[in-house]
């Protein structure tokens, strides 16, 4: 299953970051290609995503449904597509300390093969040779707090397989973008 | 002559297509400075978003597929397609010169171009053909270096693969390993494959590339065109072209206000990349151009995804399976059928554009596609792919009543349809359209059936399920007429010196006809190269 893994470090207490994590209001706007969102009760929501490759966007309907809730550091979901056939799950921790270098690489070390080669490619698909802007590096020892996300998401049917080829390089661009906006989000408020 | 240019070089070519390109590079073979300008940041024009095949009539790969050809028997079909309104000479012109331009690029580029087995649309008239239909095999996009990134992708063919594929049956285009495979290996096909082929070449040549630069007016002295007058960064410039600037900029689909004044009818729904709203026309009538076949495009039977969107326009989608596949028809209004639905995706927009004079109204714009529930189990519709979940942009009913009901379709007549379809297809005949009769109607059909069951079924299995399908269009092709050299012709006779013209910008040939698949591409490459070979060995100006 396609899955990426990304990690911030955050100038802010674990309890500035659950307070912010854990009203999903505070963050979805900064969800990359947001459209909008509906709560239905404490556990359901459903969202609406703008989702773009090489100029061509497409609207997307997902279902997500809180599965796990330990305050005050994880939450899991899963989440379901409403138009298209895909299901997925995640996951946002918050821990202490700074972050240790292979997780501040939004899991690298376990690309591999297939994953990796599409990684590049997309990368290259979307945006060229450029690398992706991550913005500036954190001073050391200044992180209060280590928030992490995993996203796993699968497509199905027919067409399951050959999206399933575009998913990684999309979600990887989703997680760190929106990570970024997070901690930005998240700073400022601090 | 003129001076304070901002920029110079020998020949200018606004556009960077098939056209732009070809042009650029037959110029440059004659050893002049060549520029191209593109208004967007992206190079390839409406070519690279389509499938990228050119028509070419007696070329010389038909061999290679057992088919054969001659000049007589082009000329003969273009002509019986023509309804009169076809130019003569230019055809001419075009089935002499366009082989010699598919060897010129073979020989130029790395492009390596293979005949198809697709019919000619109407096949079945004096003249057609099969393997007129070229296609580029898969290209190594990752050779264009730097301008890689500005290679315009498309929204219709996103993965690399080359209808040479489906011809060799070597690979098995399915296996999610071999699409990776070729992804990692950066390889892209159709539009895309012969675009980066096209401006690797030109790039490889030292033909200058100028991004973000609209052409806006001919800077003319005496009478003659030597320059271009751009926008380029908020600001206006001058670029002089001393032997001459080529217009091959695309239709003017995107430009709502010359539609209406120009093209007769529903209003159609472009297909192109929103770049093209006529910025060459402009320039052509400001030089004093004489136009021509203004009235006419490159129709294409689209469909809509809600939500979908290209560069931030609606994108419209081409159709295909939806039309020749079993168990599909297209309804209007009155829930009657009015078309060989598997004609080619032009011929369809000619029955959907049928005024009736007595309503004045336009009978057929407003239809629809209506399948059932046997075939979304075994074909595509749009993105839907057998085995996916029914989006929510397909209407669906358990009944014709029903269904027509929910989109405002007579409930007689679709129930009547149906019921009459259903059972002529049992029997694999449509008496009212003759469906299924032509090499062309069964290509695109099922290729697991025969005869005419290929297109032909019933729509038999609940639920019943509608999309409105509208006249869309690749390009428009009304613009400057232009000789047999590619000149822009003058108004009142002659020609406008300096000013030249290819692709989509200049006024088609063909009149109202669309010959086959790559009827757009074949004379776009055609003349451009033409057009770069004339402008390249005229005067140098200044």
């Amino acid at each position: 299953m396609p899955e990426v893994k990304t990690a911030r470090e955050v100038r802010v207490s674990p309890s500035q970051a659950w307070s912010f994590v854990s009203a999903m209001d505070n963050w979805a706007p900064l969800l990359t290609g947001y459209v909008d969102h509906r709560v239905i009760d404490d556990v359901h929501s459903e969202w609406t995503v703008r989702g773009e490759l090489a100029g061509l966007s497409r609207v997307a309907k997902f279902a997500v449904a809180i599965t796990e809730w330990n305050e005050p550091d994880a939450i899991a979901f899963r989440l379901e597509g409403l138009d298209e056939p895909f299901t997925g799950s995640g996951r946002f921790a918050i821990g202490t300390g700074e972050l240790p270098d292979q997780v501040a690489e939004s899991g690298e070390p376990a690309r591999r093969g297939l994953f990796a080669r599409l990684v590049a490619w997309i990368t290259r698909f979307l945006i060229g040779s450029r690398k992706p802007d991550r913005g500036a590096p954190q001073a050391p020892g200044a992180a209060a707090s280590r928030l992490s996300c995993t996203l796993e998401v699968l497509a199905h049917g027919g067409s399951g397989p050959m999206v399933n080829l575009l998913l990684p390089g999309i979600l990887e661009a989703v997680a760190s973008d929106t990570a970024d906006r997070i901690v930005s989000a998240l700073e400022a408020k601090a | 002559m003129a001076s304070n240019w901002d920029f110079e070089t020998d020949v200018l070519v606004i556009g960077s297509g098939s056209a732009g390109l070809a042009a650029a590079l037959s110029a440059r073979d004659r050893g002049v400075d060549v520029t191209i300008l593109e208004r967007s940041d992206k190079l390839g024009g409406t070519s690279a978003v389509s499938g990228g095949l050119p028509w070419v009539p007696n070329n010389h790969h038909m061999a290679e597929i057992g088919a054969s050809d001659s000049r007589e028997e082009a000329l003969a079909y273009l002509k019986r397609l023509s309804a009169g309104k076809a130019d003569e000479e230019l055809c001419e012109t075009y089935v002499d010169t366009a082989p010699d331009v598919i060897k010129f690029l073979e020989d130029r580029t790395e492009l390596e171009f293979v005949a198809l087995d697709i019919p000619d649309y109407h096949s079945e008239l004096e003249g057609g053909k099969t393997g007129r239909s070229l296609t580029a095999r898969v290209f190594p996009a990752g050779g264009l270096g730097d301008l890689r990134p500005a290679l315009r992708m498309s929204p219709h063919f996103p993965f690399p693969v080359s209808l040479a594929d489906v011809t060799d049956g070597k690979v098995n285009l399915f296996d999610p390993q071999v699409i990776a495979d070729r992804l990692e290996r950066d390889l892209v096909g159709t539009g895309h494959a012969l675009m980066a082929g096209l401006i690797k070449a030109a790039n490889d040549k030292g033909i200058a590339f100028r991004l973000g630069v609209r052409a806006k007016r001919p800077v003319m002295e005496d009478g003659v065109v030597v320059g271009i007058e751009v926008e380029e960064g908020g600001a206006t410039r001058r670029y002089g072209a001393r032997r001459g600037v080529i217009i091959a900029s695309g239709g003017f689909e995107w430009n709502d206000e010359l539609l209406k004044d120009f093209v007769y009818g529903p209003t159609p729904a472009p297909i192109s990349p929103p770049i093209n709203e006529g910025d060459g026309l402009c320039i052509a009538i400001d030089a004093g151009a004489e136009l021509g076949n203004m009235s006419e495009t490159h129709y294409h039977a689209s469909m809509r995804i809600p939500g979908e969107e290209y560069e931030g326009r609606q994108l419209n989608r081409l159709t295909s399976a939806e039309r020749h596949s079993p168990g599909a028809i297209m309804v209007n209004g009155k829930g009657r059928r009015f078309v060989n639905e598997a004609l080619s995706y032009h011929d369809v927009c000619l029955a959907m554009r049928t005024h009736d004079p007595q309503t004045f109204e336009f009978p057929n714009a407003r239809a629809f596609v209506i399948v059932h529930g046997g075939y979304l189990e075994k074909y595509t519709f749009l993105t839907r792919m057998p085995g996916d979940p029914v989006p929510s942009w397909l209407t669906s009913a358990e009944t014709p009543r029903e269904l027509a009901a929910k989109i405002g379709v007579d409930p007689d007549g679709l129930e009547e349809t149906i019921a009459t379809f259903n059972a002529n297809a049992a029997k694999g005949v449509d008496p009212e359209f003759r469906r299924g009769t032509n090499e062309y109607d069964r290509y695109y059909g099922d290729p697991d059936r025969e005869g005419a069951f290929r297109t032909l079924g019933p729509l038999d299995t609940p639920p019943y399920y509608a999309c409105e399908i509208r006249v869309g269009t690749i390009g428009t092709r009304g613009g400057p007429r232009v000789n047999s050299q590619a000149q822009v012709l003058a108004k009142g006779g002659g020609i406008v010196p300096g000013l030249f013209a290819a692709g989509n910008a200049m006024a088609a040939f063909f009149g109202m006809s669309y010959p086959g698949a790559g009827g757009t591409i074949g004379p776009a490459l055609t003349f451009g190269y033409i057009a770069g070979q004339t402008a390249a060995g005229g005067s140098n100006r200044f």
